[in-house]
């Protein structure tokens, strides 16, 4: 009997319409959990080196956590992988909702989608039952249009739809997938790689029950959450402001995204905080399967100018500073606005608005001009210009076509010195945080698989001095603070710990907002959660462990596609100073910056050039036949 | 008399309202005043006095206008 897994995954292939279900033994399941753990290993084992992403030799993985679906608090995730057509590099990105839960009720942890369909198709999976469907229907359909077809195709409103937009079938490179029409695998472009598959949804039902080991332990582990996460100021901050509290309480310490990285500071930035969110726009605060924390927001705006449906959800932090004061922009309806235009058209928030940010500089510079943008003046601040081009990027329309290949590739076609102004790490947009005032952010951003990604471990101010953020982590010998501007061996040992936890969460499905050092659950609890659900005598190490051997994992596929060490590094602009804001002349010497990822290298056991020794990978179980 | 404004969560230690004004004779550092609540050891994030940033041993004078914001650990 499996525990927390069901033993089952589904590979499909659309070229051939093929369909059978793989059962993957226990081993698999305790070697690599799920999420990262899997997409790494398929993509290592299966994926041929230098690949075209779009191609029909990429494969699409889509991998619920062993912990996926367990009915407490912050369970809820699942991963999606491939070949990444935005970096060229491992392709990955998690999301929450309700739809990874269903897959494990419908009896699997995970699909591998190969080949590409000829027309465009969906796949619907109820229980035991695996179809793949014509999409000719809903093809060219905004999101919430076709998962109202799909409801009435299928005369069910209550299937969970996992889809791309517009967007992503028109290959934009950062095209996202989405469930329950706001819940976003943003990054790394997967949405295009869907679409270049022709497969327009993932359709899951699923009645059945997730067995889990133990169901009177886990009950008690999640009660003993409920009992306290409205104590924790992080997790109740989340709940009553969500995410977007980050906007006045990084404003305030200079470093708020402002004006494509150039400042730290937003004049109005009281404009588009969440007081202001709650004060006005906001209808509800919702949240994912079975979570208390309900961090997420429905907002809905009604004017003469402006309408946005609730049913697309509401900007989370990274969306409010993305095509807020990253863009100029102090409108929140506009903000709002924003966010439904790309969860209607299927496309990542970040990576969209740093490509528009990056635009805007270039046309305040003289490189692009009112010729470019059809007449229109598109200067920091401009609120139609910023709708218009969101829509013009995912219909590949005039210059959005350009800027639909992301900004790095942008600025190679552009010219004229624009490249200046890409704030990317291997292709991938930076997140709305800023290195210059959280190094470890900027470590993250460097080393990370994926590119620049704000989720590889908790950030700087967590441990940047005493209190219950450090006091949490002490089970991992983190027992003192480190300056959040202190690049030191202190601070990169704090970050090789971490990233194996946070790596770890991604393979169990876990939100990073629930277990400490962001929420509020401590690590025994999630140890004992993965014991209870499992029934493996497990321990912290070898959850850690676990981490550890996706991180090289996909470290391992970049290598092979030819990334070096030469790129683990941060865009040119955070080496000079930030222009304004309380941190106004901060900048990152590159010297400490080179001397941080050569400590981390060593510390990860890696060499000098990034590359994981052999002894590392046999210690972490990676058998030769990975590298 | 010293104005203290309250963002977001911080707002429950003010009857959830945004700012306060005290008239304290003793309070020579920003912690004194800090004192006067019960802040969760490692709640407050960054601390603004008259627009610059500060820490609790920043000296005070009449009239200063003190910011407090909740840490925040990024998401
Ligand atoms: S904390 Fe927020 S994002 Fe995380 S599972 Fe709960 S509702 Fe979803």
């Amino acid at each position: 009997m499996n525990y927390g897994f069901l033993g089952k995954i589904i590979r499909i292939n659309l070229s051939d319409k093929s369909i059978n279900i793989e059962k993957p033994d226990e081993i698999f399941y305790r070697t690599y959990m799920g999420g990262k753990g899997f997409i790494a290993h398929y993509l290592l084992k299966e994926v041929k080196a230098n690949i075209d992403p779009l191609g029909e030799e990429n494969k699409l993985i889509i991998a619920a956590g062993i912990l996926t679906g367990l009915p407490v608090a912050g369970v809820p995730r699942f991963a999606v992988g491939a070949k990444s057509p935005l970096t060229g590099g491992y392709g990955q990105s998690e999301a929450g909702g309700f739809w990874g839960p269903e897959l494990k009720k419908a009896g699997y942890d995970g699909i591998i989608i190969e080949g590409k369909s000829s027309i465009p198709v969906y796949i619907y999976i109820n229980d035991d039952k695996i179809e793949i469907r014509s999409a000719k229907v809903i093809w060219g359909m905004e999101t919430g249009d076709s998962q109202e077809a799909i409801f009435r195709e299928l005369k069910d409103k209550s299937v969970k739809v996992l889809q791309i937009g517009p967007a992503g079938e028109n290959l934009v490179k950062y095209a996202c997938i989405l469930n329950g029409l706001k819940h976003a695998n943003g990054r790394n472009g997967l949405g295009a790689v869907m679409g270049s598959k022709g497969l327009r949804a993932v359709v899951v039902k699923g009645t059945k029950k997730i067995p889990f080991h133990d169901n009177e332990r886990i009950s008690k582990i999640g009660k003993s959450f409920l009992s306290y996460y409205m104590k924790n100021p992080l997790t109740r901050g989340l709940y009553e402001y969500g995410t977007v509290a980050g906007i006045m309480s990084n404003n305030a310490g200079g470093i708020l995204p402002t004006r494509n990285f150039n400042d730290g500071e937003f004049d109005n930035a009281e404009n588009i905080s969440a007081e202001k969110m709650v004060d006005t726009i906001l209808k509800k605060r919702v949240g994912c399967y079975a979570c208390a924390v309900r961090c997420k927001r429905k907002v809905e705006v009604q004017t003469k100018d402006i309408k946005v449906e609730g049913k697309y959800g509401g900007p989370e932090y990274e969306t409010v500073a993305s095509f807020g004061s990253l863009c100029g922009n102090d409108n929140l309806e506009i903000i709002a606005k924003a966010n439904e235009l790309c969860n209607r058209l299927g496309m990542d928030t970040i990576s969209a608005g740093m490509t528009v940010a990056f635009a805007m500089e270039c046309f305040e510079n003289g490189i692009l001009n009112e010729d470019d943008f059809d007449g229109t003046n598109f200067s920091y601040g401009n609120q139609e210009a910023i709708l218009d081009m969101i829509n013009r990027i995912a219909k590949r329309e005039g210059i959005g076509n350009i800027l639909a290949e992301g900004s790095e590739a942008a600025a190679k076609i552009i010219g004229k010195g624009c490249g200046e102004f890409v704030l990317c790490v291997k292709g991938q947009e930076l997140a709305m945080h800023e290195p210059r005032g959280k190094v470890g952010v900027g470590i993250g951003y460097a080393v990370c698989e994926t590119g620049a990604d704000h989720m590889v471990i908790g950030h700087d101010t967590l441990f940047g001095k005493t209190g219950f953020t450090l006091d949490s982590v002490k089970p991992f010998g983190i027992l003192e603070p480190v300056d959040t501007v202190d690049l030191s061996w202190k601070k990169i040992r704090i970050f090789v710990y971490l990233q194996r936890w946070w790596s770890f969460f991604n393979m169990a499905g876990i939100c990073n907002f629930v277990p400490v050092p962001r929420g509020a659950m401590p690590v025994s609890d999630v140890v004992e959660l993965v014991k209870a659900a499992t029934g493996w005598e497990t321990s912290l190490w070898e959850l850690m462990t676990a981490g550890e051997r996706a991180i090289n994992m996909a470290r391992l596929f970049n290598l092979r596609e030819g990334f070096t060490s030469d790129d683990d590094t941060l865009p040119d602009r955070l080496f000079g100073g930030l222009k304004k804001g309380r941190l106004k002349g901060n900048y990152i010497l590159r010297e400490d910056f080179k001397e941080a990822i050569s400590t981390y290298y060593s510390m990860m056991g890696w060499d000098e050039k990034g590359v994981p020794t052999k002894g590392k990978l046999l210690e972490l179980n990676i058998s030769p036949e990975y590298f | 008399m010293i104005t203290i404004k309250f963002f977001s969560t911080l707002k429950k230690y003010n009857n959830d309202k945004d700012t306060l004004i005290i008239d304290i004779k003793n309070a020579e550092k920003i912690k004194d005043i800090l004192e006067l609540f019960t802040f969760i050891p490692g709640e407050l994030g960054v601390i603004l006095l008259n627009s610059e940033l500060a820490i609790e041993d920043t000296r005070l004078k009449d009239g200063d206008l003190i910011e407090l914001f909740p840490i925040f650990g990024g998401g």
